[in-house]
């Protein structure tokens, strides 16, 4: 980096050390149906910076909005509310030139280099495209070494905006110096200096047509990225996954921007080409001062190169922070889950796998409260049920995300009228999901029966086992067919899983194995469910079970001295912290 | 910083002056091959011009500039000009000319023949001149070839380019060569239309009355007649008579290499040759204006989705619920007199109906393409670096739906020919005396089971031949630019040319 470019960095920075400063930031995508459709709620209020220079990670699963919220960055997608301030400026707000002179500095890398390079043009041309539509270079010329009035006339314009001037032109003597990046030799530029008593008249004349710098520009670029200039007339089939990307690299550092959308920008690539690229993307942060949004899902990726990371999930950050930091001592309960799910490269380490069941509710509808609080293996229960067992609000939990499912799952036109007219429809069936859900439990008496019979099935005495089981269990109990039912017990017993055939029984013969308080709220949201109002049955769960976590979105809470902050109420005083709430559950 | 830039780059020009040799010689060889035909070329730019010329001037005074009074002097001396560039087109050398090798003559006592090229008899004379000039629109094609192949290894930069693989992928299509060349075949029936057939059409069908024959009557007298009058006389009217078939003489000493027609007569291949300029003219230009406003849509319908897609899906739907037949009729009661209605004899104005009534089904064949296309990240890549929407359009999801319109307008023009002749067969479509295939089938539809068969059967053979050989080049474009879609778009293929048939 030349010393007037790192002057110029410096200067513009302006004692503003972030970049890009996002507040409140929503994208809503319209929904697909004409009529009174929910928008996807892709990105749902996010706020974070990112610092000049840094490079921060954005990580998460498929879906939770990560690569909408880059895309918004760069104004791919219309914010559909709150703010992205870009050196200080509300990129949201812009139209018109203002938006094409700002594209200049927040560019895009994107995930599938098949698809972001056109087939039908030249590499060349693909890497020019950029520099023709802003008609580069703008041969803006700053001259210094004077405090009078400035005129520049000829190819040059003065220089007009915060940018470094394409040509610097010192007088008087009308020495020039090009800075770096445009390609032309300055013996190929004269200057005509003529001075009065105000202003100072600037005739700058450029030998080398703009096409051609142009072009020279591409071939540096193309070597820039680790490609040959020879390459320029190649056709994008040409080339491997890699070397595509290191194209669309080469596009999108054509216009010298200051921020860069990495979206996924080495996960389309073979492992052994990944690195190449991650690599190259170090050197030319460094080279060319570089800020980087790189958007991941793999997360060793992200450690690797990122100075901080947030996490996203159902288009919420739930932590943000320094990378080393997040990784090794995560605060949040969905970071934990996300970083227990990394393969462990240290055997010696116990820490246990946190297993998140269930998928991430759409983003039509997500949850009220915490995104996470589906799903959220810490979520905090009231306090009146805080001695409930872990097993026992997991049915809980279960039973309502099966109702929630069922809210959501449409319903087609026929069933809709089969449960009007009272018809059985596929939305029944509650006693089976209840008992799929819950533990079930014996009375002392069958129980010992049922371990006789799993004995006698074990040892080959089939018939024995099912007189057991057909004198102490009444058939008429189940709606199941008893037959059967044996014939899966035994044909278990004989696989192996004892557990599994007990259960079997468990479920069909047995009560309930809940605490009493827990079992009435059950029974009544069965009976609600029975009559057809699925909605009472979940205000009842939600009323008797749900907690904070359910109702009240939480704050980010700083979590470090480093100013990581974590989107969970378990970092309030009044809440056990999420790793304690792990601790005690293993 | 390094001051060694280089700027190696070099355009086309200076390749081309660095290794002049390849070019030079292609270059010349093109002009030679245009000398030859310069006549010919010359009139016919004229005579489009012409055509061109007083569409615009109708559309701007409401008549054609002919029949108009004083109200357009300009016009009309702008038409008259154009008439005399086609004058001087034909008054310059042509090599390949009917009068070059003229076929018509009359026998000599002694066996010979007399005017004809050479003292060649009439259908070896015919048949020479055909032969030329389809020697000379395949060699000239190859040469546009030649040209091609001569920028690919001397100037061309790219040592490959996606159009390499389509290119190499024709070169194995045969169904599609097939397709190629009898569509070359038609085509050239009606661009050389004058020089093909054995008489002009002005002294066939427009005005036989100003025209003579001389001939050879059995007493050995050389006589002159009337062409209406050898026309009526040598007339195909089924029984065995009164027929001239195919590859025959009539009375008069004229080579008929398909036969002649009922009633007023004259010669069938002559028909037929004029027929296919008309049909040609009209599949053209319907195809043109559908193409363009189905690209228009599908770019625009892609690129912008949502309501703008929804408004056209309503647009192109009602289009196509109108009975195209039903239509049409209206259409020529509608306009019977009106200065359009007198281009080809309402052969325009089909050709404009057409083009507005067909583009949905064009439109609808290039949208999923485009919607494909403009799901490509390189579209939102061309949108952040802040590329215009139109160029972008334009240079990023044009050229891939291109083929698609070149594949399925290639099976609209077979649908156009089917719809005019169906209509004219019907007796709706384009009047007398502009000649239309379907017309022939009409006329001889009587004659099927007589001695003058041929009156409706090679017409109707021929467009069948053309219509089938128009499908051979689509499916051979389609594997040409697309190889993965073989099977999958024969339906939707099918269902266009269906669409096309009315
Ligand atoms: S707020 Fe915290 S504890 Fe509650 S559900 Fe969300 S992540 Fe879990």
């Amino acid at each position: 980096m030349s010393e007037t470019e790192e002057l110029r960095r410096t200067e513009r920075t302006d004692g503003r050390r972030d970049l890009v400063n996002v507040n409140g930031l929503k994208t809503y995508y319209e929904g697909g149906g004409l009529i009174n459709s929910q928008p996807v709620k892709a990105v749902d209020g996010v706020d974070f910076h990112i610092e000049r220079g840094e490079t921060l990670g954005l990580v998460g699963e498929s879906g939770c909005g990560k690569t909408t919220l880059g895309r918004t960055l760069v104004r791919l997608e219309r914010a559909t509310d709150g703010e992205v301030l870009f050196d200080g400026d509300d990129i949201t707000t812009f139209s018109g030139k203002r938006v094409k002179r700002w594209r200049r500095d927040a560019q895009i890398v994107f995930q599938d280099p098949e698809s972001s390079l056109n087939d039908r043009m030249t590499i060349g041309e693909i890497i020019q495209e950029p520099l023709n539509v802003h008609d580069w270079p703008d041969l803006d010329v700053d001259v210094v070494g004077t405090q009078k009035q400035v005129e520049v006339t000829g190819d040059g314009s003065v220089n007009q905006d915060e940018r470094e001037a394409d040509i610097t032109v010192e007088v008087p003597g009308g020495a020039v110096t090009v800075r770096d990046g445009v390609p032309l030799p300055e013996d190929r530029v004269s200057v005509d200096v003529t001075e009065s008593d105000s202003t100072v008249t600037v005739r700058v004349d450029v030998d080398v047509a703009r096409k051609r710098l142009r072009r020279a520009r591409v071939r540096e670029l193309l070597t820039t990225v680790g490609l040959r200039e020879e390459h320029y007339f190649r056709y994008p089939h040409q080339f491997s996954g890699g070397q595509r990307q290191r194209i669309g690299i080469a596009r999108a550092l054509a216009l010298e921007p200051e921020f860069v959308v990495l979206d996924e920008p080495v996960s389309a690539l073979d492992v052994s080409v990944q690195a190449k690229i991650l690599n190259l993307l170090e050197d030319l942060q460094e080279e060319f001062g570089l800020t980087y949004l790189f958007i991941a899902h793999d997360l060793s990726v992200v450690r690797h190169i990122c100075d901080r990371v947030a996490v996203m999930y159902l288009g919420h950050i739930m932590e943000i922070g320094d990378s080393e930091e997040l990784f090794e001592n995560p605060k949040n309960p969905y970071t934990q889950s996300l970083l227990s799910a990394i393969p462990e490269t240290d055997p010696t380490d116990d820490k246990q796998r946190i297993t998140l069941r269930g998928t991430p509710p759409s983003p039509r509808d997500p949850p009220q409260g915490c995104p996470f609080s589906t799903r959220c293996p810490v979520k905090i229960h009231p306090s009146e049920y805080e001695h409930l067992d872990e097993k026992t609000w997991e049915g809980i939990e279960l039973f309502r995300e099966i109702l929630r499912e069922r809210q959501r799952a449409d319903r087609s036109f026929t069933e809709r009228a089969r449960a009007i007219l009272g018809m059985e429809t596929r939305f029944s069936g509650i006693d089976e999901i209840v008992r799929e859900v819950f533990p079930h439990r014996l009375t002392q008496e069958r129980e010992q029966a049922l371990d006789r019979a799993v004995e006698a099935a074990a040892s080959n005495r089939e018939d024995e086992a099912r007189e057991i089981l057909g004198t102490n269990f009444d058939p008429s109990e189940t709606d199941a067919d008893f037959d059967d039912l044996v014939d899966s017990f035994i044909s278990d017993v004989h696989a192996g899983s004892h557990g599994q055939a007990r259960s079997r029984i468990r479920e069909r013969f047995g009560e309930m194995d809940v605490p009493g308080e827990v079992r009435g709220d059950v029974d009544r949201a069965v009976e609600h469910v029975r009559d057809g109002d699925e909605q009472a049955a979940r205000e009842l769960l939600r009323e008797e079970f749900g907690s904070v976590c359910d109702t009240e979105p939480p704050d980010h809470h700083s979590v470090s001295q480093s100013g990581r902050t974590s989107y969970c109420h378990r970092h309030l005083a009044e809440h056990e912290e999420p790793e304690v709430a792990f601790e005690r559950q293993s | 910083m390094s001051t060694q830039h280089q700027y190696e780059d070099v355009p086309l020009r200076e390749r081309i002056a660095a290794n002049p040799q390849p070019a030079a010689l292609w270059a010349v060889g093109l002009v030679v091959l245009l000398l030859l035909q310069l006549g010919a070329i010359v009139s016919t730019l004229g005579t489009a011009l012409e055509l061109f010329a007083s569409v615009i001037i109708g559309a701007f005074h409401g008549t054609p500039s002919g029949i108009s009074p004083a109200s357009n002097v300009a016009g009309a001396g702008v038409v008259a000009a154009l008439n005399g560039l086609e004058q001087f087109g034909r008054s310059l050398p042509t090599l390949l000319s009917r009068e070059f090798i003229p076929n018509q003559g009359h026998a000599t006592t002694e066996g010979g023949w007399d005017g004809t090229f050479l003292g060649l008899p009439p259908a070896f004379a015919w048949a020479f001149r055909v032969f030329l000039i389809y020697a000379y629109m395949f060699f000239f094609l190859w040469w546009l070839w030649f040209g091609y192949r001569t920028f690919v290894s001397h100037y061309r930069q790219a040592d490959w380019t996606p159009r390499d693989d389509v290119v190499r992928r024709l070169r194995t299509h045969r169904w599609g060569q097939f397709g190629l060349v009898i569509v070359v075949l038609f085509v050239g029936l009606g661009l050389f239309a004058p020089t093909v057939s054995p008489v002009t059409y002005d002294e066939d069908v427009i005005n036989p009355l100003e025209y003579e024959v001389e001939y050879l009557d059995d007493s050995g007298e050389v006589q002159t007649i009337l062409s209406a009058d050898a026309n009526l006389q040598s007339a195909s009217r089924g029984n065995p008579s009164s027929n001239v078939g195919p590859l025959s003489y009539d009375d008069f000493g004229r080579f008929h290499p398909f036969g002649t027609m009922n009633n007023p007569g004259g010669d069938l291949f002559t028909f037929m040759a004029y027929g296919a300029r008309v049909s040609l003219f009209i599949g053209l230009i319907a195809m043109g204006i559908s193409g363009f406003i189905a690209a228009f849509f599908g770019l625009l319908t892609a690129y912008y989705k949502g309501l703008s897609d929804l408004a056209v899906v309503v647009v192109s739907d009602s289009i196509q619920a109108i009975p195209v037949f039903l239509l049409v009729i209206l259409v020529s009661v509608v306009f019977q007199g009106h200065w359009l209605a007198e281009f080809y004899d309402g052969g325009l104005l089909f050709a404009l109906v057409f083009g507005l009534l067909y583009w949905p089904g064009l439109w609808r064949a290039v949208r999923g393409p485009a919607f494909q296309v403009s799901e490509q990240e390189w579209v939102d890549a061309a949108r952040s670096y802040g590329q215009g929407s139109i160029t972008t359009m334009r240079k990023h999801m044009l050229p891939y739906i291109l083929g698609y319109l070149l594949i399925y307008g290639s099976l609209m023009i077979g649908g156009i020919i089917i719809s005019v002749s169906a209509l004219s067969f019907l007796g709706i479509g384009i009047s007398p005396p502009t000649p239309e295939w379907g017309r022939a089938v009409a006329d001889g539809r009587g004659y099927v089971t007589t001695a003058s068969w041929h009156i409706a059967f090679i017409p109707g053979i021929l467009i069948v031949l053309v219509v089938t050989a128009l499908n051979a080049l689509g499916d051979g474009i389609r594997d040409g630019i697309d190889p993965q879609s073989e099977s999958g778009e024969s339906g939707a293929s099918e269902a266009a040319a269906a669409g096309g048939g009315g």
